[in-house]
């Protein structure tokens, strides 16, 4: 069962590599001519000795050298086009991976994401796919290089002397146990040390990130301690390792030794009776040298292929989810008149509805707060409303037209979304605003930008407009960030903007911006807000609380409060 | 020459284990010695027992050569073993010093330096200089052994033979020198641009939300892709670089042999060689291979391994020696006043936070700090704890330069909780018990009690055992916020210092958590300093800072005042 799936998943592996296939073409002539070249040299040497030397041939004795010469080039020569192209090859396979995973996860659903972290998702575009590369690309071509070399090796030696070679492999097989015993041993001891460090990288970066702390509860030693451990616990791991290897390496010399042995011993006594000629023996020295590199890498391809399986598993997981959202769908132009909840019902997880029933109707141009405590499904609204997901039952209407029959990209280019937390992405500030609306000009970005107030921080920071992200992201606040969040909504001139109040870390003069700033996108257009604050619900024309997944309230701030019901006990705690 | 003093310092870390390092190094040349020997026994296998025909000798030779396998093996074992652990210590010991000169920098230190950058030092580069004492010191001197004992034996065999050995060793040394130096620069950019791609990812999946509502998702994928083809082609230029370089001294070597097979072969025919010395030549080349390899890629590391050493030594010399002064004092009986005079700090990055800042707090009184952000409220804060020193003025705790206070005392004097109390990856106790590891469990649980959080912790299934942070149960704003409390009363501080406590706090959660500050705060000094007006009621007094100075200073009639002390 469990070698067929993996059989069924390295098929449909090499069947999506071979595209590059010229590429591939040179990579399979250069495996096979170098194991040719690999075993002429030792071959052209035998007939030297036994042809040329022993009987004293002068005259031929420089083509010959001239053979030995081409033979030892070409093993130079094939080497070097294999190193070069299986690593071009295996580089192409790879990028094409990294770019499946990424722009499929870009085109996956909301619901992809649930249950999988940021981390996970990002070691699989980076890790994964390199251990694919090394144990798939590179490992199986190195792996069938070196099949092809060993078999070269035993048919040349059978073409010389066929007794002579079943006493020479009779190493073989001892070296393939110790090759795949202690190299086993020796390769899990050293993934063991991975983790050992990793273990100390994040000792450090407790006690990095929480210093203040330990600082302040004088607990320097403490953690010295915890360190010292972890840093203890991988000179054990690295001593194992040194122990295997120490162990590996010169057992597999000696088995080398044991073949060279073999020949001189056996060989000798064949010579001694003329059953083979020197020549043949000195070829046979040679030969049994060169068993130990390929069957080690077969072995080691062979163990690793394990761990490849399970990343290939988890890359074709991601390719194959069936998460996706699709781009089809009526292009709605502009949303003029409403948007209308009917009868909605949502769930994230099946039988735990988050909105029941919800009916409501957001005329364009009006201007609505949606107030709740956390968890009671305003974030989730605004999520049906973009479209990153659907009801379950019930349905979204935009000027009368079902969502689901709408394409989530027309829909998204007409609603300015202002999330909680801002994404800067890497790039400069000012490609981070632009991003919105790629034909805006860097002008029309800075008078966005004076309009909106966020003009003077981002004037403030060392390079302006041009500072990376990454910089920025450290010296701008949350609320500052949102402002910026809000700039690129303004960007876009959208007919509706959903605002989700960031909730926290946001001081008075700021809070006072983003305001502002609310005020100004706001104006014309048809407004949802998320509260999590109760001061701009002064702004709206209606406020809809949400309680339990239930619209429990709504009306105007005075209605509500005059009705001294839920809102009222929510505005004045 | 400065090398050359890195190199010193960092042999000295090996001090501890320089027994086994010796014995280690002698093990190696023992090593390289039965390495070497081997082919000369092929040699006589073949000229004397198999070409001659006389069989015993070839049995005799074989069986040598066994022995020397073996002991080859052993000394391949004891000596890797030897040199690894010892390098393994001195590196322990490196990495010691550099995480205690860490824990003893000031705050502005980490301000200055990236977490990720100490890890790498603390991970990286130790692992660098690892590889350098063990492996590549082993398999340096191992070569040059190797490379003598070898043409020691060649010059014994054919003067012309071994001149063309000789010439091959240097070009294939040369050649790998040149190569590690090539390759390792297009490694390090190959690392680092792969670190692009996976934070374009972790955007492209933390920032999905955004993406999407943006509709650029056509443009991220644009942008992982250049990204993504920048590193296919510092790749393929590695590639490019191993392939030529790395494969270079095959050639080099295939065109020695070819000379040596031809004027071997003449000398053979000549009677001045025979086809076991011949054989011996070209097994030498053959075994030379790998070490010739590692010892061009240790030269080509010196100068990077040593400039590893040296960032760390970097890091350990740049922190004081001590924490405590030499005249520091402990403060057995304090009373909780607290007094900035003339208080300037300037901040890493020039600007000046606190600009002649002079006030004093009485032993338990309230105070709120306020102002906008960046104003230095919270720096006044981080002085009285310590974290960071003035440029000028003085800070005192009862009556005491906070420098003179010994660091023990003052941690037991003040309690210091930030903005988001950072918590450990460990269980609630643990995080509770921080300030003393050996606190009972009742006072853990007093002191949960009076933070109130001790029936939060109670209602998880696991208690106070429950492991909390990064891997474990994850904690709301609130929750966190209270977790720090209950571990700065632990101690039973005389002042307390809360910095913004409530930020992240929903207006529900902050009000709750006001109230029970009140009692919380009873007979303690406490300093807050926050944006938030609820909390004005805790206090009976305001400090305004705008600029690095104080604006307004105002008794408020919230709470009576604290005792005056004059």
């Amino acid at each position: 069962m469990k070698s067929k799936s993996s059989y069924s998943l390295l098929k449909r592996f090499i069947k999506e590599a071979i595209y590059e296939k010229k590429t591939l073409t040179i990579v399979v002539i250069s495996i096979v001519g170098s194991a040719i070249a690999n075993i002429a040299s030792p071959y052209i040497l035998s007939v030297a000795i036994d042809n040329y030397i022993i009987p004293g041939k002068y005259a031929q004795l420089l083509f010959i050298a001239i053979l030995y010469l081409l033979a030892l080039v070409g093993q130079w020569l094939f080497a070097t086009l294999q190193t070069f192209y299986t690593e071009v090859f295996g580089q192409k396979v790879l990028r094409n991976l990294r770019k499946m995973l990424h722009d499929k996860m870009l085109i996956s659903s909301l619901d992809f994401f649930k249950d999988k972290s940021t981390g996970d998702l990002v070691s699989r575009i980076i890790n994964d796919t390199n251990i694919i590369n090394d144990v798939l690309v590179s490992g199986l071509l190195g792996g069938l290089g070196s099949l092809l070399s060993l078999s070269g090796i035993i048919i040349a030696m059978l073409f010389l002397d066929v007794k002579l070679t079943l006493v020479t492999l009779s190493s073989v097989p001892i070296m393939a146990l110790i090759a795949l015993y202690f190299g086993g041993k020796m390769r899990s001891a050293y993934r063991d040390t991975r983790e050992k460090i990793a273990k100390i990288s994040s000792v450090v970066e407790e006690s990095v990130a929480g210093m203040e702390t330990i600082r302040a509860f004088g607990k320097e030693d403490y953690a010295e301690r915890e360190f010292s451990k972890a840093s203890m616990d991988t000179i054990k791991a690295y001593l194992r390792v040194a122990v295997y290897m120490g162990i590996f390496w010169p057992l597999m010399n000696i088995a080398s030794l044991l073949s060279v042995i073999v020949v001189i011993a056996y060989g000798g006594y064949q010579a001694y009776l003329g059953a083979v000629s020197i020549g043949v023996v000195v070829a046979f020295i040679q030969y049994a040298q060169r068993f130990r590199g390929p069957i080690n890498n077969v072995v080691s391809m062979y163990d690793s292929l394990q761990s490849a399986l399970a990343a290939l598993e988890r890359t074709y997981e991601v390719i194959d989810d069936k998460n996706i959202e699709d781009y089809e769908g009526i292009d709605i132009g502009r949303i003029k008149e409403r948007i209308e909840f009917c009868n909605v019902w949502f769930e994230y997880e099946k039988d735990r509805p988050v909105l029941k029933n919800i009916n409501l109707i957001i005329p364009s141009g009006s201007k609505i707060a949606i107030v709740g405590k956390t968890g009671a499904g305003k974030t989730t609204i605004a999520n049906l409303i973009m479209r990153f997901y659907d009801p379950t039952k019930g349905g979204i209407f935009y000027d009368e037209i079902e969502g689901r029959e709408i394409s989530r990209r027309s829909l998204r280019r007409r609603i300015g979304y202002v999330p909680q937390e801002t994404y800067l992405f890497p790039g400069t500030i000012m490609e981070n605003i632009s991003m919105a609306n790629l034909e805006s000009s860097k002008d029309e970005v800075i008078k966005v930008c004076k309009e909106l107030g966020v003009h003077n921080f981002i004037m403030k920071l060392p390079k302006g407009y041009e500072t990376s992200a990454g910089e920025a992201g450290k010296l701008l606040s949350v609320g500052e960030k949102q402002l910026i969040s809000l700039a690129r909504a303004m960007l876009k001139d959208p007919d509706v903007v959903i605002l989700d109040e960031a909730l926290s870390s946001v001081d008075l003069n700021t809070e006072r911006l983003v305001q502002n700033a609310m005020l100004k996108l706001m104006k014309g257009r048809t407004s949802i807000i998320i509260a999590h604050r109760l001061s701009i619900v002064r702004y709206v024309d209606s406020i809809v609380v949400v309680d339990n997944g239930k619209i429990s309230e709504i009306g105007s701030l005075d209605e509500l409060m005059r009705k001294r019901g839920y809102f009222y006990r929510l505005y004045t705690s | 020459m400065s090398s050359m003093r890195q190199l010193g310092r960092l042999l000295i870390y090996l001090r501890a284990h320089a027994i086994h390092f010796l014995v280690g190094l002698l093990i190696v040349v023992l090593m390289a010695y039965t390495s070497g020997i081997i082919p000369i026994l092929i040699k006589n296998a073949i000229d004397e027992g198999i070409s001659t025909g006389n069989y015993n000798a070839a049995i005799y030779y074989a069986l040598l050569i066994l022995l020397v396998g073996v002991l080859n093996g052993i000394f391949s074992f004891s000596g890797r073993y030897l040199l690894i652990k010892s390098a393994q210590y001195a590196v322990y010991h490196l990495r010691m010093d550099t995480f205690r000169a860490i824990q003893r920098q000031g705050m502005d230190f980490f301000d200055k330096t990236f977490s990720g950058q100490l890890i790498s030092r603390i991970t990286n580069d130790t692992e660098r200089i690892t590889r350098f004492l063990s492996f590549r010191v082993r398999m340096f001197i191992y070569s040059i052994f190797l490379i003598g004992i070898s043409l020691y034996y060649m010059i014994g065999m054919s003067i012309i033979l071994t001149a063309v050995a000789f010439a091959t060793i240097a070009i294939v040394v040369a050649l790998n020198t040149t190569y590690a130096m090539k390759v390792r620069p297009i490694y390090d950019k190959v690392r680092h641009q792969t670190g692009t791609i996976a934070s374009i990812a972790t955007q492209s999946i933390a920032g999905v939300k955004t993406i999407k509502s943006l509709s650029i998702e056509e443009n991220i994928k644009d942008k992982f892709s250049k990204e993504n083809n920048a590193l296919y082609s510092l790749n393929v230029d590695a590639t490019k670089i191993t392939a030529l370089y790395g494969n270079a001294p095959f050639l080099v070597l295939g065109v020695a042999m070819s000379i040596m097979f031809y004027y071997g072969s003449m000398a053979i025919i000549g009677n001045t060689l025979t086809v076991g010395e011949l054989v011996a030549f070209l097994t030498y080349m053959l075994t030379m291979m790998w070490p010739l390899r590692a010892l061009g890629f240790t030269i080509g590391d010196i100068q990077r391994s040593l400039a590893a050493a040296s960032r760390l030594f970097e890091v350990i010399d740049s922190a004081p020696e001590n924490v405590d002064a030499p005249d520091a004092v402990d403060i057995t009986n304090p009373k909780g006043k607290i007094e900035f005079k003339d208080v300037w700090v300037r901040y890493h990055t020039g600007k000046i936070a606190l600009r002649g800042l002079s006030f004093k707090i009485n032993p338990e009184e309230r105070v709120l700090i306020t102002g906008p952000p960046g104003s230095g409220k919270s720096t006044i804060l981080k002085l009285i704890a310590r974290f960071y020193k003035p440029e000028r003025g003085k800070v005192s705790i009862d009556d005491v330069d906070v420098r003179k206070i010994k660091d023990k005392s003052l941690r037991k004097i003040v309690a210091y909780v930030s903005q988001e109390p950072f918590i450990f990856n460990r269980s609630i106790r643990e995080n509770i018990a921080l300030a003393n590891p050996d606190a009972s469990m009742e006072d853990i649980i007093k002191a949960a009690k009076t933070a109130k959080i001790h029936e939060f912790i109670s209602s998880l299934p696991q208690g106070y055992e429950t492991i909390v942070g990064e891997k474990g149960v994850t904690l709301s704003g609130g929750e966190r916020q209270r977790i720090g409390l209950a571990r700065a009363l632990l101690s039973n501080p005389k002042i307390i210092l809360l910095d913004d406590p409530v930020s992240n706090l929903d207006a529900r959660t902050e009000s709750i958590l006001v109230e029970d500050l009140k009692d919380i705060l009873n007979g303690k000094t406490a300093v807050i300093v926050s944006q938030r007006p609820s909390l004005a009621k805790l206090v009976n007094r305001v400090i305004g800072i705008e600029d690095g100075k104080i604006i307004k200073d105002e008794k408020t009639e919230g709470l009576e005042g604290g005792k005056n002390e004059k």
